[in-house]
């Protein structure tokens, strides 16, 4: 479907019988599931196109605490 | 009646939030959706570290080769259910958290003033676990942090 320039697009995601199971048996009420599932949803989307490696992830992880830590380490006191 | 449950306070590690990102770590994305629902958990995380994290947000899409529009409105949907703690909060461990870690020390510091309480890490072996344990904090990973909870 076009709408102006944007377009959009249904993306199929597969939500895993273990994410419904493993909630019910954590109590996740069933006003919260929808919740839960959409942001599955949304993440597994990004995921499935991300190129991100285990490696990448470690190194930005990395970067994104010592930049934080310079910021905060002069109130360590 | 049914008794209800303390609530566990969950420190967030930014490092779950990217390996959520990497398409292998289905698990990941599973036991942080379950998380973040969970209503007899609250997930905080230090506000200076995720602040840093979406300033790093372009060089996060160029790695993963996604869009900017596409990461911000993930993180912003996941950012709801996370509690986002000011450093007035946890400043005063921010000291007693460096007998711990270095880096990591505003994870450990908010953990800290939140007892009992989870770090949710991918990084365990940065957290002296022994010794936070003693201090009725636990560094566990998502998959574990599920598994404490059930």
């Amino acid at each position: 479907m076009l709408c102006g320039r944007m377009v959009t697009e249904t993306v199929p995601v597969e939500i895993p019988t273990e994410i419904l199971q493993l909630a019910e048996r954590i109590g996740i009420s069933r006003e919260k599931m929808s919740a839960l599932l959409r942001d599955f949803a949304v993440l597994d989307i990004m995921a499935s196109s991300s190129k991100l490696t285990k490696r990448e992830a470690e190194k930005l992880s990395r970067e994104i605490k010592d930049s934080a830590w310079k910021r905060l380490r002069p109130y360590a006191h | 009646m049914e008794e209800a449950k303390a609530i566990r306070t969950l420190v967030l590690d930014t490092n779950v939030l990217i390996f959520s990102l990497v398409r292998s770590e289905g698990i990941t994305r599973v036991s942080l959706a379950i998380l973040l629902h969970d209503d007899n958990c609250e997930v905080t995380a230090p506000a200076s570290v995720v602040e840093e994290l979406i300033a790093h947000s372009q060089e996060i899409c160029d790695k993963a080769a996604i869009t900017r529009p596409l990461l911000e409105e993930t993180l912003n949907r996941l950012l709801v259910d996370i509690t986002l703690a000011p450093l007035s909060s946890y400043q005063r461990k921010l000291h007693e958290a460096l007998q711990f870690v270095r880096a990591d020390a505003p994870f450990a510091a908010l953990a800290l003033v939140r007892l009992p309480s989870m770090i949710i890490t991918y990084n365990k072996r940065h957290f002296n676990s022994r010794r936070l344990r003693h201090r009725r904090v636990q560094a566990l990973t998502p998959a574990e942090a599920l598994r404490e909870l059930r």
